[in-house]
């Protein structure tokens, strides 16, 4: 079988996953760091300090974005994923749609 | 039934023993005993045939004994189509039917054909069939659509919560680290507000529409138009007199700030057989 790719899609095609996943990360970094300041257990120079790095991180995940050109490919990446995430939820949800049989 | 079976012959074409893999693609069933031709209006131009048995008849063409396939998602289209071009014909011609879905195929068996395993179906499923079309007589489906525009809604949440609004001064006068972990606690707080209207406005809405219909499908909510997100797709069986009533009800959510509906229909009751 022969597979016929364009280097540049390939390119782009990873560095959108690694970006993606790279966002989820941030995110989950993200809430921890909320809660762990609405339970009190940061100082304020803490949250001063988490806020302004996730600030930055957040800066510079749209540069890389912006200037590979990759905002579509993480955007699919991240569609991809919360589809996946949803029929699983659907599949536990509503068994009996999966059987055929009405819910 | 022999009565039936004769007239029957005036519509069908005869079919050889050598062609027993021939089959009956059935596109639906209504309450009539009136046989004939929906003209050829089927599936690649096919001559649609009207099979009757005692009081209900069935549109069908004739086909080889197997689904229809492509893997050209146009011609799959064109099919789908129509299916649905017969199933609505039969529906204007006979007020009532029950759909059977695409690629419905009767094949015929060693010891008969597909006509008369149909005529065999028909007849013993004939109160069944009788009684699901009976219950559908005179209704019509009819697909609610219920869509909002989040934003819209988010700054009406912004503006009605005191302690969204308080966030919102407080963020003014922190510095920027602080600033930004308070704007993350403002918008998880204003997707918490949105996300528990969203779901108090789809059971409310829910709630209004099953009194006034017959009956309905809850559908997953789909194709978002823009910006606005489809919050509610639900599929109705209504009367005539229903219809009125829930229009008013539809009109009077579509006034809400943000809110916009989309009532598709009338059409066969695909959702309710």
């Amino acid at each position: 079988m022969i597979v016929d790719l364009d280097e540049k899609d390939l390119k782009s095609g990873i560095l959108g996953l690694v970006v993606a996943l790279v966002e989820i990360i941030k995110e989950t970094l993200r809430r921890q760091a909320l809660r762990r300041m609405e339970n009190g257990s940061l100082a304020e120079a803490e949250v001063e300090r988490l806020g302004e790095a996730l600030m930055e991180l957040d800066a510079a995940i749209e540069k890389i974005k912006l200037e590979m050109g990759i905002a579509e490919s993480v955007q699919a990446v991240r569609d991809g994923l919360d589809g996946a995430v949803q029929d699983v939820v659907d599949t536990i949800l509503n068994p009996w749609q999966l059987e055929g049989r009405p819910s | 039934m022999e009565r039936s079976r004769e007239e029957l012959r005036k519509f069908i074409v005869p079919i050889e023993p050598s062609l027993r893999q021939e089959g009956i693609y059935v596109y639906c069933i209504a309450l009539s005993s009136e046989a004939g031709t929906l003209e050829a209006i089927g599936i690649e131009g096919r001559e649609v045939v009207v099979v009757a048995g005692k009081d209900l008849c069935i549109a069908v063409h004739h086909c080889p004994a197997e689904p229809y396939q492509s893997k050209d998602a146009g011609v799959v289209a064109s099919w789908v189509m129509a299916h649905h071009r017969v199933v609505d014909a039969a529906w204007r011609r006979w007020g009532t039917v029950l759909p059977l879905a695409f690629n419905t195929i009767i094949k015929g068996e060693p010891e008969r054909d597909a006509t008369a395993c149909l005529l065999a179906w028909l007849e013993a499923e004939h109160e069944v069939l009788k009684g699901k079309l009976e219950a559908l007589a005179g209704k019509a489906e009819y697909g609610v659509h219920v869509f909002w525009d989040p934003q819209v809604v988010a700054r009406q949440v912004a503006q009605s919560d005191a302690r969204i609004r308080a966030l919102e001064e407080e963020v003014k006068a922190k510095s920027p680290g602080f600033a930004y972990m308070y704007r993350q606690r403002l918008e998880a707080l204003l997707k918490e507000k949105i996300e528990a209207m969203a779901t108090a406005e789809c059971a409310a809405l829910y709630g209004s529409i099953a009194q006034l219909v017959g009956d309905l499908r809850v559908e997953k909510p789909k194709g978002d138009s823009g910006q606005l997100q489809m919050l509610v797709n639900i599929s109705c069986l209504v009367s005539p007199a229903q219809l009125l009533p829930l229009e008013v009800e539809l009109a009077r959510v579509s006034g809400m700030g943000g809110f916009s509906v989309q009532l598709v229909g009338p059409m066969p009751p695909y959702s309710f057989c």
